[in-house]
């Protein structure tokens, strides 16, 4: 059973650590090395993290959990204006960024109001793109309550904040964050984050016990591996972390238009991409979407 | 700065009391209103503000903001100094002296067919107030939920009533009764509802 964990140290001696984490089988995910800093995600089988604590220690490095590392979390606002942007969204974003997620933030175009407030297709496709949404909603209990049902019927799981206080079966629900004008600087305010990103760490918990059921051929980190080394044009991307992962896939930040047989011909063991996943065009900015098929319905 | 919010939720009335006073500090607009008062009904779903002004706001002379640089026989060569002034300024002498009149050679720099006491005369007075009124309506729009995007004037200097839905006469004197009554003091606190520190700190 792969971890996910984060490495926070200085550059010195770095290559031992990162030869360490290849030798026990595990898989670097991101390596940032600035000057005398190093911060590298990576993948390994818990029984060996005991070896790899120790290694870290020799070099004064540390090991932390990554529990979101990984996966691609939305952050939706009900409209781009100054009401609900940026504050504590931004806080959000940074907080899961911190615990290994990848963030993307969503604007709706028609968010806004109770009763006006609508989702439409292109939104919802592109929320539903990630392994699960954060939807920061307002002050007031009835609004919330009514707002909330163009949301309940999304394919993710749900993390909702809001200032009152509601319950709901549907989705995790994280009260004490409504529409504030500021950054958060209380202490209260600071725990409330850990709650937000503890609700995502729940919901994403279920989606990857579903994923173990019935798991793909290869993890979606081998395939980014392989992605990297076979489509060059991947390392000359301009987008921010070209290859994204996500807990049943990886997002390529390439046109699909242009680039889609060539990640659809990558080699990974005996198989093609094509043959154990299914590779679309995602409905931001058009790139490539690869979602990983479960072992089940690959043909051998 | 005197803030009343009254809504059927509590809690909600308190988060747009935080609302208005950050953005007022935001604004520097403490000093120039008296009172805010903010009434919602949530069925149907409207939402009333109305802003109460310091009477006396400070006062601007003409001297502030514009320097006669040259003065010819008829042609007067002008710097204006504030450039926050300038839009409303040029509106006044393009009125005053006509557009054919007034020539901008640069973003400050003007030169006008005009006499000097002509110019400096001009009445500016009403700068100031047409400054803090764009100031308020910033606050009000900032506070204003931006779904809410049918508006109503309602009696008063600066008070209105939006709503997402057509506004009736039965919707503007359900309001008018409401805000005809003293305004409600909140029960519950900022501090109560967010400790600025954790109390376990020693």
């Amino acid at each position: 059973m792969y971890e996910n964990y984060m490495f926070d140290g200085g550059s010195y001696k770095l290559q031992g650590f990162i030869e360490l984490i290849e030798d026990v089988g595990g898989y670097i995910i991101t390596r940032r090395i600035h000057a005398q800093d190093a911060k590298i995600t990576f993948a390994i089988p818990t029984e060996d993290l005991i070896y790899v604590k120790e290694c870290a220690k020799e070099i004064q490095g540390e090991i932390k959990d990554a529990p979101l590392l990984g996966t691609e979390i939305a952050v939706v606002t009900p409209t781009l204006s100054r009401h609900h942007l940026p504050h504590h969204l931004c806080d959000i974003a940074e907080y899961l960024r911190r615990q290994g997620a990848q963030t993307d933030m969503i604007g709706l175009a028609r968010g806004v109001g109770r009763r006006v407030a609508q989702l439409n297709e292109r939104e919802k496709r592109m929320i539903e793109e990630h392994d699960a949404a954060v939807i920061c909603l307002g002050n007031f209990k009835r609004c919330i309550e009514d707002k909330v049902k163009i949301f309940t019927d999304l394919g993710v799981p749900l993390v909702i904040t809001g200032l009152p206080k509601i319950q709901s079966p549907d989705f995790i629900y994280i009260e004490k964050l409504g529409r504030v004008p500021y950054k958060f600087k209380r202490t209260g305010e600071i725990n409330l984050l850990g709650e937000v990103a503890a609700g995502v760490e729940k919901a994403i918990k279920r989606v990857r016990e579903d994923i173990s059921v019935n798991p793909p051929v290869v993890p979606p980190f081998i395939v980014k591996d392989e992605i990297i080394n076979q489509v060059e044009d991947v390392s000359y991307g301009l987008a921010p972390g070209v290859l994204t992962l996500r807990t049943n896939g990886v997002r390529v930040k390439l046109p699909y238009k242009i680039y889609a047989d060539d990640v659809a011909n990558v080699e990974i063991a005996e198989y093609k991409l094509k043959e154990i996943s299914t590779i679309k065009e995602s409905a931001n900015r058009g790139r490539i979407l690869v979602d990983l098929l479960p072992e089940s319905l690959v043909e051998v | 700065m005197n803030i009343y919010v009254e809504s059927p939720e509590e809690l909600g009335s308190l988060s747009i009391k935080m609302l208005i006073k950050d953005a007022a500090s935001d604004l520097n607009l403490t000093r120039l209103v008296n009172e805010v008062r903010v009434h919602m009904t949530l069925d149907p779903f409207l939402f009333y503000m109305s802003v109460t002004k310091n009477p006396a706001p400070p006062s601007v002379d003409i001297d502030d903001f514009l320097t006669i640089t040259d003065e010819d026989d008829d042609v007067l060569k002008m710097e204006i100094t504030d450039e926050m002034y300038a839009p409303y300024l040029l509106q006044l002498l393009w009125d005053r002296f006509g557009e054919d009149n007034v020539n901008q050679i640069r973003r400050n720099i003007l030169e006008i067919k005009a006499k000097k006491d002509e110019v400096m005369s001009l009445p500016v007075y009403e700068l100031k107030e047409r400054e803090v009124d764009g100031i308020v309506f910033d606050l009000i729009h900032r506070i204003t939920p931006v779904g809410l995007r049918i508006i109503h004037k309602m009696p008063g200097d600066m008070a209105y009533l939006a709503s997402e839905d057509t506004i009736t006469e039965e919707s503007i004197k359900m309001i008018e009764d409401a805000i005809s009554r003293p305004p409600r003091e909140l029960t519950i606190t900022e501090e109560e509802f967010m400790p600025r520190t954790s109390k376990e700190k020693k």
